[in-house]
C-alpha cells in the first residue's frame, strides 16, 4: 500500500483512500515514494487553491500537459500564501527542505539570489541561446550580479477597469488624467457604492498598486519624500476622505478589491489582468471596459510578474527540461491565456491573440510604460517602509509628509549604492 | 440537590442566563448566518439576519466542491487524536506527581512548566522545524503531534494539579494501607476520582490542538498535512473578503468541537465533587 | 496527614536500593519522569537556541552559513534603544491588561450565576464554552467580518441604537484597532475563565456552605467568608495563565490587523515576527523574545512564591 502521488489532480484520489492513506501517511516522513521509478519534481507557488484560483487551476493544467507528455516525471505542487512564500523559502533553506524548483514575485528574485538558495542558469540559459526573445524588463529582474538565476514565466500590468452596467447613461468616460479620475469617483459614489478601489493592504500588494502613481508623479522610490511623492499619497487619501475610495482598502488583498467591483459595490478599481479569467467565470454577466492608468505628469504602471527559479543543489536538469517545455511559445500561450497573464516573451507580444483581443491589447499598450521594480536585493524591506507609509497616511495615524519623511530615512540606506 | 429543587430555585435565572448566553454567542450565529448568504446579500445595507432564501453555494464552494479543504479536516483529526492521547499520557501521572508525591525539585518542575507555558510559539517554531527536518519529519503528522504535544503539556498538567489536589487524601491513604501499591492506588484508586479532570483535560487537548495554527503554518508545507486552520488562512490570504466562503469553511470547523463538546459536556457539568463523592 | 513521607536523607545514603522507600521514590520519579524529559527536548532546546541567537548578529546570510558574529549584548542595546520596542511594549501591557480585567470580571460573575443550580444551567454553560473552543483562526476572522468598516454588524447594530454617526473603520483605525483585538480576545478568554474558577468554586466542599449557614452566615457574608479566600488559590491560576496566553497573544492579532495599522497594534509578538520573518533580524528577534521570557518569568516567580505561601497556609 502507498499514497496516491500527490499532485493536485491526483488529491480526490487520495481522499478516496480514506483511512488508508491516513495511516500511511502518518507513518510516512514527507518523503513520498512515487509509485514507479519517476522523477519527482516538487513545486512551490502562491497561484492559490485550484478550486477558486483561475491562476491556479492554469498552472495545474500545464502541469498536467507536461506530465503527459512526459511520463517519466512527477511533478507535485504546494501552493504557499504569497505572503509566506518568503518565510517558508528561508525557514526550508535553514533546515535543507526546500522545493526543486519556486515561482516567485520578480522583484524578489535578486533577494533570494543573493542568499545563495539559486540555482546559477547562465550556462544553460547560454546553451538554450533565447535570452534575447525576452522583454528586458523581466529579464533583468531574474539576473543578479550578473548571473542568470531564473526564468521569466509571465509579466502583468496593472490598469483601471470601469463597471459599464454603473455608469450607465449618466457615466463616465475612461478618465485620462487624475483630475478626471477624482471627478469621475465623485461622480460614481453613491450610497455604499464607492466610486473607486484599490489595495492597500500592508504586503507587496500594497506597495504594487501605489507605485504607478508615484511614478507618475516624475518620482521614483530614492526620490519618495519629493513632491511628487507627496502628491501621490495625498490622491489616495483624499479619495478616501472624500468618501470615494473605503478605508477598508487598508485591508483589501486585490482579490478583495475585484470582490467589491463584481458585487457593484466599487464602479473602479486597480486591478490586473489575472483577474479577466476570474471575472469571465464568476460574473460573466457584469459589463467592464479596461482602460490605461489616469497620467499626471507622465503615464506609468508597473511591472508585475512572476519568475521560476530552480533550488540551488536539487533537481537541475529535470527542473530545467520542464522551464524549456513551459517557454515553447505554443505551451506558455495556452497556458498564459488560461492565466490572463501576459508574455514576458516578445516573439509572443506581437500575437494576435493579445495584439486583437480589445481587453488584452489594453494591457500590452500599458506594459509599454510599464515601470521594474528593481532596487536590489533589500527590496523587500524597502516595499516594507513604503506600505507603513500607505498605511499611515491613509488611517490618519501620521501626516502625509511626515509618513513619506519616515520612509525615506528608512529606505534611502537600503537602496543599491 | 435534586432537579425539582433546582427547578423551583431558578427559573428566572434560566431567562437571564438565556437572553445573556444569545447575546454572547450572536458571532457564532453571525458565522452560521453569513455562511448561508450569497456574496451580493454579504454586501447588502443593512444586513440581513437570516439569508433569504439560504444557499449553501459557500459550502459547495469552499469546502464540497474543494478537496484540499476537505482533506484538511482529515488532518486536523488526525493531529488533534494524536495530540490528546499523547498529551494525557504525559501530563496526568506527571500532574498527580506534582500534586501528590512531595517530590524534590518539584518546585523546580513547576517552574519549567510554567517556564514553557510562556514561550511563544513563535518562538519555539522556528528551532523545532530544524530538529524536526534532521529527523526527517518535517512536513509528517508526527511533526505536528509533537509540536502541539509539547506546547499543550504545560497546561495540562497545570490545569491537571488542582484536580487530583481536590482528590481526598483519606482514600488515598485508605489504598495504601490496604497494601496497594503507589501505581495501584493511582490506578484503581486517584484515576477513577480525577475523572471529570481527565475527561476536561482530554477534551481540551483535542481542541486546542484542532485549533492550533502557528505550528501548522510554520512547521508544515504539505497540504496533505495540512490542518484546516492553515486552509482557513490561506483562504484570507487570499480573498480577505469573501466572507460567505471564509465564514462556511469557519462553520465546517466548528462543526466537530460543537459534536465533542455535544458528547462530554455531563462530564464537565458534573464538576470535581460529585466525582469524589460517589465512590 | 501526609501520605507518603520522604526521608530527609540524601536518597543515596539511606538503604539498599531494593527497599520499600527507594523503590516508591523512584516510582514516584517515573511519573514525573516522561514529561519533564520531553519537555526539556521540545520546549528547554528552542530556549537555549534562542538565547544562543540573541547575542550573535543573525541575518539571512549568516542564519544560512552559520558564522554569524558573537557581539554580545549589542541586539538588547538596540533593542531597547528602539521606540517599535517601546511602543510594542506598551500596547503589550495595554492589551493584556485590558483583555485580562474584562474577561476575568466577567468570567467570574459568570461563574458564580453558574454555580447556582437553575434549569438549563448546563446547557447554557456549554453553550458560552463555543467561543472559547472556537479556533482562533475562526473567532478572528469572524471578529474581523463583524468589525468590517463597510459591511460589519458592529456598525450597523451601533449606527441603528444611535451611539455612533457614521462608519467606522473598527480595525484599520489607530485608535480603535487595539481595542477591536481585545473585544476579540475577550470574547474568547471569558468561557476559559468561567470554567476554570467555577470548576474552583465546584471544589469548596458544600459542607463547608452548610456548616456556615447553620452557623447563621448568610449569603454575602459566605461570599466573603468562605468563597473569595477559598477560591484566592485558584483565582491566581487563572489570572496566572490568562496573563501568559494573552501576553503571547499572536494569531488574534495577526489574523485581525496584522499589527496595523501602522504599528497600533504590534504588540511584542507581533514586534518578534516581524523582526525575525518579516525583516529576517533572527539576532534582534531573538533577543526580543528573551526579554518577553525574562519579563513572564519574573510573573511565575511571583506566582510561585504566592502559591507556595498560599499552600503552607
Amino acid at each position: 500500500m502507498t499514497t496516491t502521488p500527490t499532485t493536485a489532480t491526483s488529491r480526490r484520489t487520495l481522499l478516496k483512500a480514506g483511512a488508508a492513506g491516513t495511516a500511511a501517511a502518518l507513518l510516512g516522513t514527507g518523503r513520498r515514494a512515487a509509485a514507479q521509478d519517476k522523477t519527482v519534481l516538487t513545486w512551490w507557488d502562491y497561484m492559490g487553491d485550484p478550486a477558486t484560483s483561475a491562476n491556479a487551476a492554469a498552472a495545474v493544467n500545464q502541469i498536467k500537459r507536461y506530465m503527459e507528455a512526459n511520463p517519466q516525471v512527477e511533478i507535485q505542487r504546494t501552493y504557499v500564501p504569497f505572503a509566506d512564500l518568503k518565510t517558508k523559502l528561508l525557514q526550508g533553506a535553514a533546515a535543507g527542505q526546500l522545493p526543486d524548483m519556486v515561482i516567485i514575485d520578480n522583484p524578489d528574485h535578486q533577494a533570494f539570489a543573493a542568499l545563495g538558495v539559486l540555482e546559477d542558469l547562465t550556462e544553460k540559459v547560454a546553451a538554450w541561446g533565447q535570452a534575447g526573445n525576452y522583454f528586458e524588463g523581466p529579464w533583468n529582474s531574474t539576473l543578479w550580479q550578473g548571473k542568470n538565476y531564473g526564468i521569466p514565466d509571465n509579466s502583468n500590468c496593472l490598469v483601471l477597469w470601469r463597471n459599464l452596467g454603473l455608469s450607465g447613461p449618466a457615466g463616465v468616460e475612461a478618465p485620462a488624467d487624475w483630475e478626471e479620475l477624482k471627478a469621475a469617483a465623485a461622480k460614481l459614489t453613491s450610497g455604499d457604492q464607492m466610486g473607486l478601489a484599490v489595495s492597500a493592504v500592508k504586503s507587496e500588494e500594497g506597495t504594487f498598486q501605489w507605485l504607478p502613481f508615484l511614478w507618475e508623479t516624475g518620482a521614483d522610490i530614492p526620490t519618495i519624500d519629493s513632491d511628487g511623492g507627496k502628491a501621490a499619497m495625498q490622491l489616495w487619501v483624499d479619495l478616501v476622505n472624500n468618501g470615494n475610495m473605503s478605508k477598508g482598502i487598508l485591508g483589501w488583498t486585490q482579490g478583495d478589491v475585484l470582490a467589491q467591483f463584481q458585487n457593484g459595490k466599487a464602479a473602479m478599481m486597480v486591478n490586473g489582468p489575472w483577474q479577466i479569467p476570474v471575472l469571465k467565470e464568476q460574473s460573466p454577466d457584469l459589463k467592464w471596459e479596461v482602460s490605461t492608468l489616469p497620467k499626471d505628469k507622465q503615464g506609468a504602471s508597473i511591472l508585475g510578474g512572476e519568475n521560476y527559479a530552480v533550488i540551488k543543489g536539487k533537481n537541475l536538469d529535470a527542473a530545467w527540461d520542464f522551464l524549456v517545455w513551459a517557454q515553447e511559445p505554443e505551451h506558455l500561450k495556452t497556458y498564459l491565456l488560461e492565466a490572463g497573464k501576459l508574455p514576458s516573451r516578445k516573439d509572443l507580444a506581437q500575437d494576435p491573440a493579445w495584439t486583437d483581443d480589445p481587453v488584452l491589447k489594453v494591457f500590452v499598450e500599458q506594459l509599454l510604460v510599464a515601470k521594474p521594480r528593481a532596487y536590489g536585493p533589500k527590496y523587500p524591506e524597502i516595499s516594507s517602509a513604503i506600505q507603513e507609509a500607505i498605511q499611515a497616511s491613509i488611517s490618519g495615524q501620521a501626516p502625509v509628509a511626515d509618513a513619506l519623511a519616515k520612509a525615506q530615512a528608512t529606505i534611502t540606506p537600503l537602496l543599491p549604492q | 440537590m435534586s432537579d425539582r429543587e433546582s427547578a423551583r430555585g431558578g427559573w428566572g435565572s434560566t431567562v437571564v442566563g438565556t437572553l445573556f448566553v444569545l447575546l454572547f454567542l450572536f458571532p457564532v450565529f453571525w458565522m452560521l448566518s453569513t455562511s448561508l448568504k450569497t456574496q451580493p446579500d454579504i454586501f447588502a445595507t443593512p444586513p440581513r439576519l437570516i439569508p433569504s432564501p439560504p444557499t449553501f453555494a459557500a459550502y459547495r464552494a469552499a469546502v464540497l466542491d474543494n478537496p484540499i479543504v476537505l482533506h484538511s479536516v482529515v488532518s486536523s483529526l488526525v493531529i488533534g487524536v494524536g495530540t490528546t492521547l499523547l498529551t494525557l499520557l504525559l501530563a496526568v501521572p506527571a500532574a498527580y506527581a506534582l500534586a501528590r508525591l512531595h517530590l524534590k525539585g518539584a518546585g523546580l518542575v513547576m517552574l519549567m512548566l510554567l517556564l514553557s507555558q510562556l514561550l511563544p510559539s513563535i518562538v519555539v517554531a522556528g528551532p523545532l522545524f530544524v530538529i524536526f527536518s534532521r529527523l526527517h519529519l518535517v512536513n509528517s503528522y508526527p511533526a505536528l503531534i509533537l509540536a502541539d504535544t509539547a506546547a499543550i503539556v504545560p497546561f495540562a498538567v497545570i490545569v491537571l494539579r488542582p484536580f487530583f489536589l481536590g482528590v481526598p487524601r483519606e482514600l488515598e491513604s485508605a489504598a495504601m494501607v490496604d497494601g496497594a501499591t503507589m501505581f495501584g492506588a493511582f490506578a484503581r484508586i486517584v484515576l477513577p476520582l480525577a475523572r471529570t479532570g481527565l475527561i476536561t483535560v482530554g477534551a481540551l487537548a483535542f481542541l486546542l490542538a484542532w485549533g492550533e495554527f502557528v505550528f501548522a503554518l510554520t512547521l508544515n508545507v504539505n497540504e496533505n498535512v495540512q490542518p484546516i486552520t492553515v486552509a482557513l488562512n490561506k483562504m484570507i490570504g487570499q480573498y480577505g473578503t469573501r466572507w460567505a466562503e471564509l465564514m462556511a469553511v469557519s462553520t465546517t470547523i466548528a462543526i466537530p468541537i460543537i459534536l465533542v463538546f455535544a458528547g462530554l459536556q455531563r462530564f464537565i457539568v458534573g464538576g470535581l465533587t460529585s466525582g469524589a463523592t460517589k465512590e | 496527614m501526609d501520605v507518603p513521607t520522604l526521608p530527609t536523607t540524601t536518597p543515596a545514603a539511606t538503604t539498599s536500593r531494593w527497599s520499600p522507600a527507594a523503590r516508591r521514590r523512584a516510582g514516584h520519579y517515573l511519573f514525573l519522569l516522561p514529561a519533564v524529559l520531553y519537555i526539556l527536548a521540545t520546549m528547554v532546546y528552542p530556549v537555549v537556541d534562542n538565547i544562543r541567537l540573541s547575542v550573535h548578529d543573525v541575518t539571512v546570510m549568516s542564519l544560512l552559513s552559520g558564522d554569524a558574529p558573537y557581539v554580545g549584548l549589542e541586539n538588547y542595546r538596540k533593542l531597547f534603544a528602539d521606540p517599535a520596542f517601546r511602543n510594542a511594549a506598551g500596547l503589550s501591557v495595554l492589551f493584556t491588561a485590558g483583555s485580562l480585567a474584562f474577561q476575568f470580571t466577567i468570567g467570574f460573575a459568570l461563574a458564580l450565576f453558574f454555580n447556582r443550580p437553575f434549569p438549563g444551567n448546563g446547557l447554557l454553560r456549554a453553550l458560552m464554552l463555543l467561543a472559547w473552543l472556537l479556533p482562533t483562526v475562526v473567532s478572528a476572522s469572524l471578529f474581523r467580518w463583524m468589525l468590517d468598516g463597510d459591511f460589519g454588524v458592529l456598525n450597523f447594530a451601533l449606527l441603528r441604537l444611535g451611539l455612533i454617526d457614521h462608519a467606522r473603520y473598527w480595525l484599520l483605525e489607530p485608535q480603535t484597532a487595539l481595542w477591536g483585538t481585545v473585544l476579540a480576545n475577550v470574547w474568547i478568554g471569558v468561557p476559559f475563565n468561567m470554567v476554570l474558577l467555577l470548576a474552583g468554586l465546584q471544589g469548596i466542599p458544600p459542607t463547608l456552605y452548610e456548616a456556615a449557614s447553620v452557623d447563621g452566615a448568610n449569603g454575602a457574608q459566605r461570599f466573603r467568608s468562605l468563597t473569595l479566600p477559598l477560591m484566592r488559590p485558584v483565582a491566581l491560576s487563572v489570572l496566572l495563565l490568562g496573563l501568559i496566553y494573552t501576553f503571547k497573544v499572536f494569531d488574534v492579532i495577526f489574523i485581525m490587523t496584522g499589527g496595523g495599522p501602522v504599528d497600533a497594534t504590534t504588540v511584542l509578538p507581533i514586534y518578534t515576527y516581524q523582526l525575525s520573518f518579516q525583516f529576517f533580524r533572527f539576532g534582534d528577534g531573538a533577543a526580543a523574545a528573551t526579554v518577553q521570557l525574562v519579563a513572564l518569568l519574573l510573573v511565575a516567580v511571583l506566582y510561585l512564591w504566592a502559591s507556595r505561601r498560599e499552600e503552607i497556609a
